[in-house]
């Protein structure tokens, strides 16, 4: 029993620690937001690692959320509600969750864990500590530029989601489902509302900055070699995922509270 | 210039600096000797401030750098230059990019300017033609010396030397060693290195300390060191199992 208090606090320790030390790495990057100016070339390196390079990843998956949100969408709505609303079902789910959740998804495995690895690596092999020798802050020259890049593309390509999954449902909905592209699309028109959408891009630019800042805090945190660089690269995927999904939530009480 | 007074440093339990006391005076090449793990490389980081010490001080022309904060750490360190035992090198950048990093990100000297002054660094450690190769096509030597070409790029004051000849061959560790005196003679840098290479600490030092337990257990320069009465360093630069540094089965 002692030996498993111990443990709990053990890893409450570690815990607190990693949130006051995650801490001081936001403010820190915050302290440096005019490292934008001189670091553009850097911003754009990231943007283009960020968003460009993901596009055909992202390109995959909305196709197929799209389909799938509309199958069983229609599967849930058909005997209660008329098929002309499906598309503003779909397009609503799509726009304000689907697409800004599962871009940020997909971009954390792909974009947080690359962040992480690379800045794990420059961690073990002494770069960081290179970077200090030069004066040069660590923060201001890797960080800033991975966090600009992360609040920036996620909002683009979740607009690039939301087309292509809308698109998805459209040729589902179209090609198996028996409704016209006429129906599916006043459906979409219907009950659209921008402010949805914004939302939804609100999402998107936060969980830019958690993928961002995630994968930047574990690599800048990797010790032990390339264990310990894998071991960062892992966990950036899973904390960012989780925080992720908690932050969803929080937004969605926030913006969407009745 | 620099004087270390009573430094201490533990990690966890392991008490790795415990009572470092060392002068090193303008212009001259101080080596630290010892053997691996006595922590030459943890007192070096001390020096720029790239660890914090748990007691004593760091003296840089009478200030102690042990209470600087960042930011005067980030002022401080235009003094130094420092020569990692891996290289250290960016691998995202290429050559030029490697050497002038702190004069892109510090002055305002136009990219034209900072790459005649990249290419005059590395022809002074001796390369030429590497300006535009990525590090990951350069041969363990030629790492070295683009680090020493970077570690000088700002003519530094002073400069740090984490075991510079490791990793390489006899011949290209000794070409590294004509370069550190060539530095020292023309550049006239004061300079800290740290290393378990004896033929190196004879070629390239004026002072040799040698660093055991924790502390400064011997000094001797490289004329009266191969006559020392001082056992630590007899032991060490005789290379022997036997004597008042015991060698545990666990250490091997």
């Amino acid at each position: 029993m002692g030996r498993l208090i111990s443990l709990l606090g053990h890893y409450l320790v570690v815990s607190v620690d990693a949130v006051g030390r995650f801490t001081l790495l936001c403010l820190e990057v915050l302290g440096n937001w005019t490292a934008i100016f001189r670091s553009r070339g850097r911003v754009v390196d990231q943007m283009m690692f960020v968003g460009v390079a993901s596009l055909p990843l992202i390109l995959l998956t909305s196709i197929f959320v799209g389909a799938v949100s509309t199958w069983q969408t229609a599967y849930q709505i058909k005997n209660y509600v008329p098929m002309r609303y499906l598309g503003t079902a779909v397009g609503r789910a799509i726009v304000i969750e689907l697409a800004p959740v599962l871009t940020a998804l997909v971009v954390a495995g792909r974009v947080g864990a690359g962040m992480a690895a690379e800045l794990g690596s420059m961690k073990v092999t002494e770069q960081v500590d290179a970077l200090d020798t030069l004066a040069i802050n660590p923060v201001r020259f890797l960080v800033v530029p991975r966090v600009v890049a992360g609040f920036i593309m996620l909002p683009i390509l979740t607009i690039f989601s939301d087309i292509i999954a809308i698109g998805g449902a459209l040729v589902v909905s179209v090609l198996f489902l028996g409704v016209s592209q006429e129906t599916f699309i006043s459906g979409l028109k219907l009950f659209f509302r921008p402010s949805d959408l914004l939302a939804g891009l609100f999402k998107a630019s936060m969980f830019g900055l958690i993928i961002s800042l995630v994968g930047c805090y574990q690599g800048l945190h990797a010790v032990g070699g390339a264990e310990g660089v894998g071991r960062s690269t892992t966990r950036a995927v899973v904390v960012a995922s989780v925080t992720i999904l908690i932050a969803d939530y929080l937004i969605a009480v926030l913006l969407f509270r009745q | 210039m620099i004087e270390l007074v009573g430094l201490r440093k533990a990690f966890g339990s392991q008490r790795v600096l415990d009572g470092v006391t060392l002068s090193i005076r303008r212009g001259e090449t101080v080596v630290v000797i010892g053997r691996s793990g006595t922590g030459k490389s943890v007192l070096l980081k001390h020096l720029v401030g790239l660890l914090r010490p748990d007691g004593g001080q760091i003296l840089l022309d009478g200030e102690n750098a042990a209470e600087f904060t960042p930011e005067e750490w980030q002022r401080a360190r235009a003094r130094f230059g420092v020569l990692f035992q891996s290289a250290a090198l960016f691998d995202s950048m290429p050559v030029w990019e490697n050497v002038g990093l702190a004069l892109l990100e510090h002055t305002r000297m136009s990219r034209k300017e900072i790459r005649a002054t990249v290419e005059g660094k590395l022809e002074l450690v001796g390369l030429t033609g590497v300006a535009h190769r990525m590090p990951s096509e350069l041969s363990g030597g030629m790492k070295k010396r683009v680090a020493l070409a970077r570690a000088i790029a700002r003519d530094p004051e002073i400069v740090l030397y984490d075991e510079p000849t490791a990793g390489l061959d006899p011949i290209t560790g000794d070409m590294i060693n004509l370069l550190l005196v060539r530095l020292r003679d023309h550049l006239k840098i004061t300079a800290v290195a740290v290393t378990h290479d004896m033929a190196s600490a004879m070629k390239i030092a004026d002072r040799i300390c040698m660093l055991h337990d924790g502390k400064i257990v011997g000094e001797a320069t490289p004329s009266t060191i191969q006559t020392t009465d001082n056992p630590y360093l007899r032991q060490f630069i005789r290379g022997e199992a036997h004597g008042p540094i015991e060698v545990f089965e666990r250490d091997i």
